[in-house]
This record gives structure tokens, C-alpha cells and sequence, in this order.
């Protein structure tokens, strides 16, 4: 590139960094929260309560790790103290959630027509709707597993990280899971691919426990489940560092070409 | 000194007589035109005699009609607007002008809008109090602050007599 290009690349920069800086952004004091740019809005505080709406291409409002990006966000927000604390938050239209990016234990994402986040007791809860992939991405560990559903209800527990921030999914279907452990120290890389119609996932400390359940397909290749089965119901078990254990079908299965591997064996 | 107190129970006259000691003012066009130094004017409710603003000059240019009712421009203004319940807000600007028939006071330069209750502050280059809706009219890098978040800057903001209530002009509902 000619050096005149490259200075009216830099000036073409420089010109959307300021028309972006001149955006309107909303801030929370304690620093926990922000809505930016902000093309339309309505804010209402009442007491220690407030109420926002936000508008606007490109919005993405942040609560503490919670980041969400969305045309439209509906909030509720409470003052503790000197502490803004989200109570609510619904979104309009395509919208891209990350829930937590620890750095080393990974990230958990959705992409989804629109959320409803609320934040009570100990575990927040999440409903998304449209058409819905959830992710949980590791890659220092260089695993990612996805979920797809129609819809999807979620349980998080704010003071976990990563993947264990997950306590609880519930997808209605039809649902597809993508399980991709790649190669790692003395992990064998792994496969696992499966459809159904509803699929729960629950996890107990730091295991866990998905199961699929309604005209079943799975095939996998790894380790701990190497073939292809059509089930009613396929469990599929993680241990506490997320690796997949085991794989149980359950119910009448309709066809089968099984090769279950003990874990360790190759 | 002048005091005015305007469109309410007392008159123009009423007020400019128990000033304390104010500098005659210097008559203009006609006996209802005034150039004064610094003062206070009072707009009341035609109906119900609340006040709807006050505010202090330093210089200005008021225009009255019979029944006391004052319109047009005054310079380094401050003064407070009160919202239906009484309670007020408070303002300083460069300079305001104040519209006879609409009731709106419009500020212009540094303009600052202050609450107490709940408390918040918002600056502005231009900001038009509208007591007949009830409504602050900010515009031109608007800010906000209040003792939980911040907004801004942004071209336009609307706003309920307290702040308590911001919004683009499209979204507002008081």
C-alpha cells in the first residue's frame, strides 16, 4: 500500500474513533455498568430504583462481565449503596450474549432473537429466544461444546467462571450439540455430534450432565464414545474437568453401531 | 435592584414599589417596555397563581402587558422552576429569554439545571423550561449526572421538572 493510503486509511480511523467517542454512553459510578452508543433512550429513577431503555445500531451494554450486544436493551437497575446492581434485562431483535471470559477457564456465549436476564438469589437466570446456540469455549484447554435450540432456559451462577458458570440449560428442540476436544497434553482430540428434541444440561459441583431426548442421533468418535447410535434418550456425562466420561443411551434404541471405549484405553 | 413579580395576584408595579430602593427603571418604547440592571422576576399561573419560575439578572429587557405578564431577555440569569407539586429545580445560564404567551423561560450558554430531589445536574449550550408541559428542554452536549449514573454527551435530552426523568425527545413520556 502506497504511504498516501495509508494515511488516509489512518485518517478514515481516526475519524470513526472520534464520531464513535462522540457517541452517547450511559455510565453506572461504580464503574459496573455502561450502555454505549446510545442513539435513543429513556432513563427513570425513582428512589433507588431505575428504569432504561436503550436504542441504537451497534449498542452493547456491559454489567460487570455480562456483555450484551443487541438494537434494544429494557433494564432495571437497583442502588445499593454506592453499588448499581441489574435486577433485569431484556433485549429486541439479534443479540449476542457473553455471560463470562475468564481468561483461563473460558467463555460462555449465546447468540439469539432476543433475551430475558434476571438476576435473584444466588443463580441468575436466562431466556433466550429465537433461534438459540449457546457455547462454551475453552481454548486453553482447546475444547468448545454448542448447543442449539429453539429456545433455551438458563441458570448462571454469577461467582463461577467459565464453563462451570453454567448450571442448568434447557433447550427445546430441535436441538444439536457440537463437543470438540482437541488434542491437548495427554487428552485424546474427541468428537461428539448429536441431534434431538429437547436437551437438558445439568451440572452438579464440577461435573455435569447433558441429556437428549426425542428420536435421538448421535455419533461420536473419542475416547469415551466412538460410533453412531439412534436412542430415545442419549446421557451424555462430563467429568469435573469438562472431559466427556461417558455416553449412556437409554430407552428402546432403534439402531446402533456402538464402539465404547474405557477411558484411557485409546 | 428590581423585583418583578408578574401574571399573578400582584402586578409589575406592585413589585417595583416594595423593592428595596431600586434604580428607576428607564422607560423605552412605551410604559411597558423596561431596560434594567439587576433583578428578579417571578412568573406566576394565570389559573392558579403557583409560581412557575423565578429568576435573577443582571441586566434585561422585559416587555409587560396589562396584567403584569412579562416576556423577553435578561443576561447572567439563575433562578429556580417548580415542578406541580412545588418543589423546585434550580438553573444559571449566560442569558434567558422569557416568552410572554407560552410560558417557556429559554436559557442559553453554560446552562446548568440542578435537583435537589432526587439529585442530579445537567449542563447544556441551551435548555428551555416548558411549565406548561412540564418539561426541561436540553439541547447541544447535553450531560447528566446524578448520584448513580451518567449520560452523555448528547444533542438532546427532554427531561421531567426533577430530572428524575431523561429521555431522547422521541422516547419521552414524563
Amino acid at each position: 500500500m502506497k504511504r498516501s493510503s495509508w494515511i488516509l486509511v489512518a485518517a478514515a480511523l481516526a475519524a470513526l474513533a472520534a464520531a464513535q467517542g462522540a457517541k452517547t454512553a450511559f455510565r453506572s459510578k461504580d464503574g459496573s455498568a455502561s450502555l454505549a452508543p446510545i442513539g435513543q433512550f429513556r432513563i427513570s429513577q425513582k428512589k433507588q430504583q431505575l428504569q432504561f431503555t436503550g436504542k441504537g445500531p451497534g449498542l452493547v451494554g456491559i454489567f460487570n462481565e455480562l456483555e450484551v450486544r443487541s438494537g434494544q436493551m429494557d433494564g432495571l437497575a437497583e442502588r445499593v449503596g454506592n453499588r448499581f446492581s441489574l435486577l433485569q434485562m431484556s433485549t429486541e431483535g439479534a443479540t449476542n450474549t457473553v455471560y463470562t471470559q475468564a481468561k483461563n477457564e473460558g467463555t460462555l456465549t449465546s447468540v439469539s432473537a432476543g433475551i430475558l436476564y434476571k438476576t435473584a438469589g444466588a443463580l441468575d437466570t436466562v431466556a433466550l429466544a429465537g433461534d438459540v446456540t449457546l457455547t462454551s469455549a475453552e481454548p486453553v484447554l482447546a475444547r468448545n461444546l454448542k448447543m442449539v435450540g429453539r429456545t433455551a432456559q438458563l441458570s448462571l451462577d454469577p461467582k463461577l467462571p467459565g464453563r462451570k458458570r453454567l448450571r442448568r440449560a434447557v433447550l427445546e428442540g430441535p436441538v444439536k450439540i457440537e463437543y470438540r476436544q482437541g488434542a491437548k497434553g495427554k487428552v485424546q482430540a474427541s468428537t461428539i455430534d448429536a441431534t434431538g428434541s429437547r436437551l437438558v444440561y445439568v451440572a452438579t459441583g464440577d461435573r455435569a450432565e447433558m441429556s437428549l431426548s426425542g428420536n435421538v442421533n448421535i455419533v461420536g468418535d473419542g475416547d469415551a464414545f466412538s460410533g453412531t447410535a439412534e436412542a430415545n434418550e442419549v446421557v451424555v456425562r462430563f467429568d469435573a474437568e469438562g472431559l466427556v466420561e461417558e455416553v449412556e443411551m437409554k430407552g428402546e434404541p432403534t439402531q446402533t453401531l456402538l464402539n465404547q471405549k474405557k477411558k484411557g484405553n485409546g | 435592584m428590581l423585583a418583578l413579580g408578574c401574571d399573578g395576584p400582584r402586578n409589575a408595579a406592585d413589585q417595583v414599589g416594595k423593592g428595596p430602593k431600586p434604580p428607576a427603571p428607564r422607560v423605552e418604547e412605551d410604559d411597558r417596555s423596561l431596560q434594567t440592571g439587576s433583578g428578579e422576576a417571578t412568573r406566576y399561573d394565570e389559573a392558579t397563581s403557583k409560581v412557575l419560575y423565578k429568576v435573577r439578572f443582571e441586566n434585561s429587557r422585559l416587555q409587560f402587558d396589562k396584567e403584569g405578564v412579562f416576556g423577553g431577555s435578561m443576561e447572567k440569569v439563575s433562578g429556580e422552576w417548580y415542578d406541580a407539586q412545588g418543589k423546585p429545580t434550580t438553573f444559571r445560564g449566560d442569558g434567558a429569554v422569557a416568552d410572554k404567551a407560552s410560558r417557556r423561560l429559554a436559557l442559553r450558554g453554560k446552562v446548568e439545571v440542578k435537583s435537589a430531589e432526587p439529585r442530579a445536574s445537567m449542563t447544556a449550550a441551551e435548555v428551555v423550561w416548558d411549565s406548561k408541559r412540564q418539561r426541561i428542554e436540553a439541547k447541544g452536549n447535553v450531560t447528566f449526572e446524578n448520584d448513580t449514573y451518567t449520560l452523555g454527551p448528547t444533542d438532546e435530552v427532554w427531561a421531567t421538572p426533577n430530572l428524575g426523568t431523561i429521555a431522547s425527545p422521541g422516547m419521552f413520556k414524563p
